[in-house]
């Protein structure tokens, strides 16, 4: 445990302000007590200061405007697009007929290559910019709250698509019947796609100096994207309970707020002055 | 201002040590003291508490080698703290006074 646990212990102390951190690493090193008991005591002051954290706004208001429904719509629309995604890698790969995908949702692009390879490229940006937007946004929002609310945005993203059915008709298509098409692979695109940007909008402070006119750019080029997104969003969403989201027409107009408001909020909110934004 | 018994001891704890007074030293200090363990949370949530309230200041001091070349967070107690605590220590008198096991 030795040299493990108190390298837990330097990973936990960095959830604390820089001076603490090296403060309560000192007095623990000075006590000389095992690394299973320091570990236990850095956890419960990273513990309370995470829970003190929580006294503030901002926590919630990334928890409940950005991590809880961003990370639901992301996990339904990312499983969509992946299976999508999977479903033409098999057609390419095996060199199967299009009108083996005849009766799922991507029969028509199956028939077109190049529109094909024009729907990849775009569904992976938009879902990578997406992840990484949200997850920096998170991260700006609540920076000393990540080590709950990141947790939090994880959870949402795979656990947001449990009691949902999978729309696009790929679970009865002929791709889903292999392991590799129907469960690896749409496995990694979801994880190289969103799960990865997600994580580097959260651990890196990418966005603090991009200047006004990249700051409209992106807010444009998000808003194009997730206007863009929207009919597949719908579809993704159909299933199970997460078809209450899109039951009626006004329902529509939050989901693109949604969508566009951790853009919105990195690139421009985040510049408007706070306490808590400057303390954290 | 009110202050909580965890509040007392530290307070109490920093005065005595005075120049000497920062996160381990006041952590053994209410250790022996007490005959209680006092988790590095406790103190540590316990001082921004009372650094908020104005009752002690804060400041990054040397480094040693025992402490692996980290600095030390030295500690010292507001005038508002000895305040404080000399309200609390008196309230504690009065309350018991003449109880049994006060004598």
């Amino acid at each position: 445990m030795g040299k493990v646990g108190w390298w837990f212990v330097d990973v936990l102390s960095r959830a604390l302000p820089t001076h603490e951190a090296l403060a309560a690493r000192g007095d623990l090193t000075e006590s000389a007590i095992s690394a299973g008991r320091a570990v236990r005591e850095m956890l419960g002051l990273v513990l309370r200061r995470q829970l003190g954290l929580w006294g503030h706004a901002r926590p919630w208001l990334a928890l409940f405007t950005i991590a809880l429904p961003t990370g639901i719509l992301l996990g339904n629309l990312a499983r969509y697009w992946s299976e999508g995604g999977s479903a033409y890698l098999w057609l390419y790969a095996t060199g199967a007929d299009a009108q083996s995908l005849e009766t799922t949702v991507w029969r028509f692009d199956a028939r077109q290559p190049a529109a094909l390879v024009l729907w990849l490229c775009l569904n992976a940006v938009t879902l990578a910019v997406w992840a990484w937007i949200a997850g920096a946004a998170v991260r700006s929002m609540a920076h000393r709250a990540l080590l709950t609310v990141a947790p939090a945005f994880l959870a949402a993203l795979v656990l947001g698509t449990v009691g949902t059915i999978s729309f696009g008709g790929f679970s009865d298509s002929a791709p889903a019947s292999t392991y590799l098409y129907g469960a690896v692979v749409p496995a990694l695109l979801r994880v190289c796609l969103v799960a990865l940007p997600l994580l580097a909008g959260l651990m890196l402070d990418s966005v603090s100096n991009i200047v006004q006119g990249a700051r409209i750019l992106a807010a444009l080029a998000v808003a194009v994207l997730a206007v863009r997104a929207q009919p597949s969003l719908e579809i993704a969403l159909l299933g199970g309970w997460t078809s209450v989201l899109v039951g009626r027409g006004t329902a529509r107009l939050g989901l693109a707020t949604l969508m566009i408001w951790p853009a919105v909020y990195l690139l421009f909110w985040r510049h408007v002055p706070g306490r808590y934004s400057r303390a954290s | 201002m009110n202050l909580g018994e965890f509040e007392f001891f530290l307070l109490s704890a920093s005065m005595r040590l005075g120049d000497a007074a920062y996160g381990a030293s006041v952590r053994r200090e209410i250790e022996e003291a007490t005959g209680r363990p006092c988790s590095i949370g406790a103190l540590y949530t316990t001082l921004a508490r009372l650094e908020g309230k104005g009752l002690v200041q804060t400041r990054m001091g040397d480094s040693t080698p025992q402490r692996g070349g980290r600095p030390k967070r030295m500690i010292r107690v507001t005038a508002s703290g000895r305040r404080s605590a000399a309200a609390f220590y008196q309230a504690v008198q009065r309350v018991t006074s003449g109880v049994a096991w006060a004598k």
